[in-house]
């Protein structure tokens, strides 16, 4: 597929040609500057760090949805609405975490650079509700709630399916329980996400995975199994595997987090922040348009 | 990096300057966005828009109460 930058307007462009807006290239750029940067200092991972990006991920998502609703600059437009959104949003912290290593590389003791990045994270988070809230008006409010409900029982059951997981799998208590643990939330409030989708949009709002799962039941079992009709029987079991696969990958990589915590906790927290961020961004848009 | 994985005790002016930091920074980022709906706020707007503003400062309120109480009870 063709890459081309759209400074002429998509006019100019071939058929089948990619837009990148050149803001978006520039912030691209500058972000992997950011990375490049983290990555040299080599600082190390604590298992919070995941924790303190959850709120840079909400905000990334409002973002989103606030660009749609309101009216940016049109050449800053990309910045700030899908993909874009989470890239800013990422990229803030990650400048800040840059300059809190650079300036502290004489220092006998790290600063507690995750607490700081997250409790920035609570602060913009914050002012972005209070924006989303201004943006869409009072009339939504109720609904709102599901964006605070699913994350809090989707927390609720992760610390369940945590401590069950203990029982079994002693490395993951011992070396990655909050990102191991991050993983399944992750996962959670996908699945959760997901389902919602298509309990109230319908089949459109199907993935390839829940597809898979809703046609594997339909084969098996089209009429349900003891008193429970087909539809509630795939829903679970299609949040079942999304919790089983968030599990699955916690505890094969848990056992290594002894030996490579930073790798171990870099993934981990990688994909339950794919997950969260998948998962709110579909919630968020459901609820809000 | 040469210091290993021991962090310092956060101090809290600096875990409120933090929040405060992260507050301008949202601010920063949606304030092209709101700032047209944010006009009526300051002439008095209409009840409803008052009660939306009302909600906002709250919840930032109540995150900053919520940090606050964390933080303290973590120590």
């Amino acid at each position: 597929m063709a890459i081309q930058l759209s400074i002429a307007g998509a006019d100019a462009l071939p058929a089948g040609a990619l837009q990148i807006s050149p803001a978006l290239v520039v912030l691209l750029l500058l972000t992997a500057i950011v990375v490049a940067v983290i990555y040299a200092y080599q600082p190390p991972l604590p298992q919070t760090m995941a924790v303190a990006f959850v709120p840079w991920i909400v905000t990334g998502a409002i973002l989103s949805v606030v660009a749609a609703h309101g009216q940016y600059p049109t050449y800053l437009e990309p910045v700030f609405t899908e993909p874009g959104a989470y890239i800013t949003a990422m990229f803030v912290p990650g400048v800040v975490w840059a300059a809190m290593l650079n300036l502290s590389v004489s220092r006998r003791a790290l600063p507690a650079y995750h607490q700081y990045i997250g409790t920035m994270g609570v602060g913009a988070m914050a002012i972005l509700w209070a924006a989303l809230i201004i943006e869409v008006g009072s009339s939504r409010l109720t609904m709102m709630l599901v964006l605070v409900v699913v994350p809090v029982m989707a927390l609720l059951a992760t610390g369940l399916i945590a401590l069950s997981i203990g029982f079994w799998s002693p490395d993951f208590v011992d070396y990655a329980a909050i990102t191991g643990g991050f993983a399944v939330f992750g996962a959670l409030v996908n699945g959760i996400a997901t389902a919602t989708n298509f309990a109230v949009l319908g089949d459109g709002a199907h993935t390839a995975f829940s597809s898979a799962v809703r046609g594997i039941v339909l084969a098996v079992a089209p009429g349900g199994v003891v008193g429970v009709d087909a539809t509630h029987l795939w829903v679970w079991l299609f949040l079942v595997a999304n919790v089983a696969i968030g599990v699955h990958v916690a505890t094969r990589l848990a056992p290594y987090a002894e030996t490579s915590p930073r790798a171990v906790n870099a993934m981990l927290g990688f994909v339950g922040a794919v997950g969260f961020a998948l998962g709110f961004d579909r919630l968020l848009v459901l609820v809000v348009g | 990096m040469a210091q290993g994985d021991s962090f310092a005790t956060p101090a809290f002016a600096k875990v409120f300057l933090s929040f405060a930091f992260g507050l301008a920074i949202g601010a920063a980022l949606v304030l092209p966005v709101v700032r047209d709906d944010l006009a009526p706020l300051a002439s008095g707007g209409s009840g409803a828009v008052r009660g939306v503003l009302l909600i906002g400062l709250f919840s930032i309120a109540i995150v900053s109460m919520g940090l606050f109480g964390l933080y303290r009870i973590s120590r």
